[in-house]
């Protein structure tokens, strides 16, 4: 139990880190004089003491929204797969339920980008719907093929089972679903190429559009639940598609599981810096290479068999 | 006549749960219409006729509430005599009774012209039945045609929006499902389903649910949207329906029941949020007098307590966790998720295109739903409408309240609706295997997932009491200041449309909505620019009312074109026409019993058609 407590604590404290991390590493393979990593902490305390500004066009969805849009993620963090085994409790759900609280979480973004009845708002609403639909299927099925190599849907005994168990019969159909997730967690998490996190042109915002009018607390608790979104898709990477490490000591166990989130990072960091953001229409092309292999992925594993 | 078995209780219940808000909603809405005799009579009627329906134990009462249930929506369609509602009856009227020439002819063909015949003695004829094939597409095409499945659907996003909205919610609430049953019931009467019947079903769910949410998305029109999203649902507990029947062709049992299950939970599910999302559409409406969502807007602040109803269905429709529609989503996937156990390759790999499409499905009813409450509920008043809009009369609102009961409730006692569930339908009992405890609900196969509504609905509110609680703590300023517009006034013209919202779906689907665009801007002296006034408008047609409904339309055109020039010939034709029977009869006769070689064919076939085109049509004015 207290381990559980724990790594949920250590999940939601080094979420900031990683994605403040992203940005530094960015920013010194720019050549720039990179930003602490820890700058995010900063942020969310200064954000803290800020007033909160309301919008009068807007209604009580505004005030309740970003703790709607916050609850989803934390619960999800509740659910994820082990980090060392014994860690997790109720890791028993499995991922639909996860693909659908971090849904309700978007739903609930989308729905405060249209109620300051600003056109920014609409546009990242619009776009972000037209995103997150395709990305559905897309997870589903990358997450189903996971399962059927790992003979279990329950994340929690999935990511024991590829820690045990590798199936090293079915590696083909494991590397095209891990790079359909990836695909996945760049575009659930508003990276380059789908989104920029760092400009605010309306050209490119999607996620950025959205909370243009949240300020103070209100701002801080997205940003978070943005922070928290990114620690939960690495999280599941690092369990389910790097599967090792899980089986050792709990210290030995933590820092491997570190070192694989410092490197998802890092792979971040370097697809941001050397692809161009696409326009909102070619998305669709990257999200169907992601379903393709996820596909792709199903079709080998049951050409194979079991 | 009438027999109270397991199965005709449970819809029976769901009959009972969706009429009694809906009774309290009418009544509110009843200074609305102005034909209230005519209206009364037939609302009551129709909702007898479902009762009967579900209740009536032999062939011909059957049909006589089946038939009543037609003719009394008809008539509710036309409460409002409009041309738009003229041609939705008439329409609706027509695919109706198409689909009962097929149930009729399903029950003539087994019933041994004993129209008296009891369901458990029409088990027993329909077991002996030759052809199970032929009853199992009469069934089909009969039953799903009055529940909307594509291509027979097009009648339905017509025909709901032109009722009043407490019809409305019935019609798209429980009489889909009374087809449903109906569809159930009989199934179940044909022993020995082949493999290719639960594809079909499985096929027709897929599509029915991919199209119903993409025309949703497109629509304009706030009930037309919903009816399009009853076609989606439908198409979603047929996906399950299939996949049951598939596993039982497969000597699967456990699975087959599991999906069962998940289906006709969906059945439920999709009555109490349609119910309410209807109803609170119908609120909308009500106090707006246009359907046009373009003309809503800020409508959270006039009407919460409807806001607040309309958020509730529209989160468990869009399938999100914790709600209802979640559940029984979850279900289906888990059910899905258990065909790698087939030992068919074809069949395994089809499963995962079922899957997508449910999967695009959830997505898309997502972002069909943000529009639909967002461009409703939030932002500013487009309208004048929209601005002096006021909440309902308190019997309007009870409705919603009691019909958003029976949503949570579906929720919240999970386990126990499950169980009533298993025990009407003919499957294996496996309730014990779901529900272990009643808090976890398991899937069917052992390494399946598993999932907790109240352990999530709990963590929910007690994370989002934390957060409240950390908000207040901090003792933050707040202040209320205008939407930051870049220096201009925020305004309602300047927010996102429905059609702005959708445009980007829209533009991706363009394949299939083909969509005509009509655009009028007034150039200022030559700039293009700068412009006094624009127009912009799209309009889609729906593909399968374009190809199958207008394209079979214009044949019958051709057809009856040639007729009508063959019935007003002059005698001489007459006689002409005759020799060339007589002609065919004597070709005819030597081509099958004398020399069957292809050069005689041939040449006889070309001496008629110079006759027929000297002798009939003669030449071209």
């Amino acid at each position: 139990m207290i381990d559980y407590i724990l790594s949920v604590i250590l999940l939601f404290i080094i979420s900031p880190f990683l994605v403040g991390f992203v940005k530094s590493i960015k920013m010194y393979m720019l050549f720039k004089k990179p930003l602490s990593p820890f700058w995010p902490y900063i942020n969310f305390l200064k954000l803290l003491k800020k007033e909160v500004i309301y919008s009068k066009e807007g209604s009580f969805i505004s005030k309740t929204a970003p703790f709607l849009i916050l609850s989803p993620i934390i619960v999800v963090m509740f659910l994820l797969p082990p980090i060392f085994k014994g860690s997790f409790y109720i890791s028993f759900m499995d991922a639909f339920t996860i693909t659908g609280l971090l849904s309700l979480s978007t739903f609930f973004l989308m729905l405060l980008g249209l109620d300051s009845a600003s056109s920014f708002g609409g546009i990242g609403s619009s776009r972000e719907a037209f995103i997150s639909a395709l990305v559905e299927p897309a997870m589903i099925l990358s997450v189903f093929a996971i399962s059927l190599m790992a003979t279990s849907i329950g994340l929690g005994k999935a990511a024991l089972n590829l820690t045990y168990h590798f199936p090293f019969s079915h590696a083909a159909s494991f590397i095209l679903a891990a790079i359909a997730f990836f695909i996945l967690l760049i575009a659930e998490n508003g990276r380059i190429p789908v989104d920029n996190p760092e400009t605010h042109l309306e050209l490119t915002m999607v996620h950025e559009a959205m909370i243009l009018e949240s300020s103070g607390v209100n701002l801080a608790l997205i940003e978070m639940a943005t922070a928290l979104k990114f620690g939960i898709f690495a999280t599941l990477f690092a369990t389910l598609f790097l599967p090792f490490g899980a089986n050792l000591c709990w210290c030995l166990a933590v820092i491997v599981y570190i070192l694989k989130l410092i490197l998802i990072c890092v792979l971040v960091a370097v697809i941001e810096l050397n692809t161009a953001k696409l326009r909102l229409f070619k998305v669709p092309n990257l999200l169907g290479i992601a379903i393709i292999f996820g596909f792709l992925s199903l079709v080998t594993f049951y050409i194979l068999g079991v | 006549m009438f027999n109270f078995n397991p199965l005709s209780v449970l819809f029976l219940a769901l009959i009972l749960l969706g009429v009694i808000p809906n009774l309290f909603y009418m009544s509110g809405y009843l200074s609305h219409i102005k034909r209230k005799m005519h209206f009364l009579i037939h609302y009551f009627a129709f909702v007898f006729s479902m009762i009967g329906v579900v209740l009536s134990n032999e062939i011909l009462p059957f049909l006589f509430f089946w038939e009543l249930m037609s003719l009394t929506s008809w008539q509710l369609i036309l409460t409002e005599e409009n041309e738009e509602s003229i041609k939705a009856a008439r329409f609706y009227f027509f695919m109706t009774h198409f689909g009962y020439v097929f149930i009729l002819m399903f029950f003539l063909l087994i019933s041994n012209s004993n129209l008296f015949l009891s369901f458990d003695s029409l088990k027993i004829a329909a077991a002996g039945f030759k052809y199970p094939t032929i009853l199992f597409f009469l069934i089909a095409i009969g039953f799903l045609s009055k529940a909307g499945v594509v291509p027979l659907h097009v009648w339905l996003p017509y025909a709901h929006p032109a009722a009043p909205s407490p019809v409305s919610a019935l019609m798209s609430g429980i009489m889909l499902k009374v087809a449903i049953y109906a569809f159930l019931r009989f199934i179940f009467f044909l022993p020995n389903w082949p493999i290719e019947w639960g594809i079909i079903i499985l096929v027709l769910g897929a599509v029915s649910s991919l199209v119903g949410v993409l025309y949703a998305l497109a629509e304009h029109d706030i009930k037309a949207l919903l009816a399009n999203h009853s076609v989606e649902n439908i198409g979603i507990i047929l996906i399950a329906l299939g996949v049951g029947m598939i596993f039982t062709t497969l000597k699967l049992p456990l699975l087959a029941a599991f999906a069962f299950i998940a289906g006709v939970y969906h059945t439920f599910n999709h009555m109490s949020f349609k119910s309410l999302l209807f109803m609170s559409a119908g609120s909308v409406l009500y106090e707006t007098h246009t359907k046009n969502i373009e003309k809503y807007g800020g409508l959270i602040k006039n009407m919460p307590l409807t806001a607040i109803m309309f958020l509730i269905a529209a989160v468990s429709i869009s399938a999100l966790p914790p709600t209802n529609g979640f559940l029984s989503e979850w279900m289906i996937f888990q059910s899905m998720l258990s065909s790698s156990g087939i030992s068919n390759l074809a069949l395994k790999l089809s499963f995962p295109f079922a899957i997508f499409a449910l999967a695009l499905t959830g997505g898309l009813a997502i972002a069909c739903f943000v529009k639909a409450f967002g461009i409703t509920f939030l932002g500013l008043h487009r309208s004048a409408n929209a601005k002096y809009a006021k909440e309902v009369n308190v019997l309007m609102q009870i409705g919603e309240i009691l019909m958003a009961v029976v949503v949570i409730s579906l929720m919240l006692f999970l386990p126990f609706v499950i169980k009533e569930i298993n025990i009407a339908l003919p499957i294996k009992d496996i309730y014990n295997k779901i529900f272990p405890t009643v808090w976890i609900m398991h899937s069917i196969t052992n390494n399946g997932g598993a999932v907790s509504p109240l352990l999530l609905l709990g963590g929910l509110i007690i994370i989002v009491a934390a957060i409240y609680l950390f908000y207040k703590s901090l003792n933050v300023k707040e202040r209320i200041y205008h939407t930051w517009a870049c220096g201009y006034n925020t305004n309602a013209k300047s927010q996102y449309s429905a059609t702005g919202f959708a445009g980007p779906i829209r533009r991706f689907f363009a394949w299939l909505y083909k969509p005509e665009i009509h655009t009028q801007t007034q150039t200022l002296a030559g700039h293009k620019t700068k412009f006094s006034s624009s127009f912009y408008e799209v309009h889609i047609k729906p593909l399968f009312e374009k190809s199958l409904y207008l394209g079979s339309e214009k044949l019958a055109n051709v057809i009856s074109y040639y007729i009508y020039r063959l019935s007003h010939f002059e005698k001489e034709r007459y006689v002409v026409l005759i020799f060339n029977l007589l002609l065919l009869v004597l070709f005819s006769y030597r081509v099958l019993y004398h020399n069957v070689t292809w050069g005689n064919v041939l040449l006889e076939i070309i001496v008629m058609a110079v006759f027929i085109k000297i002798l009939i049509f003669g030449e071209k004015k």
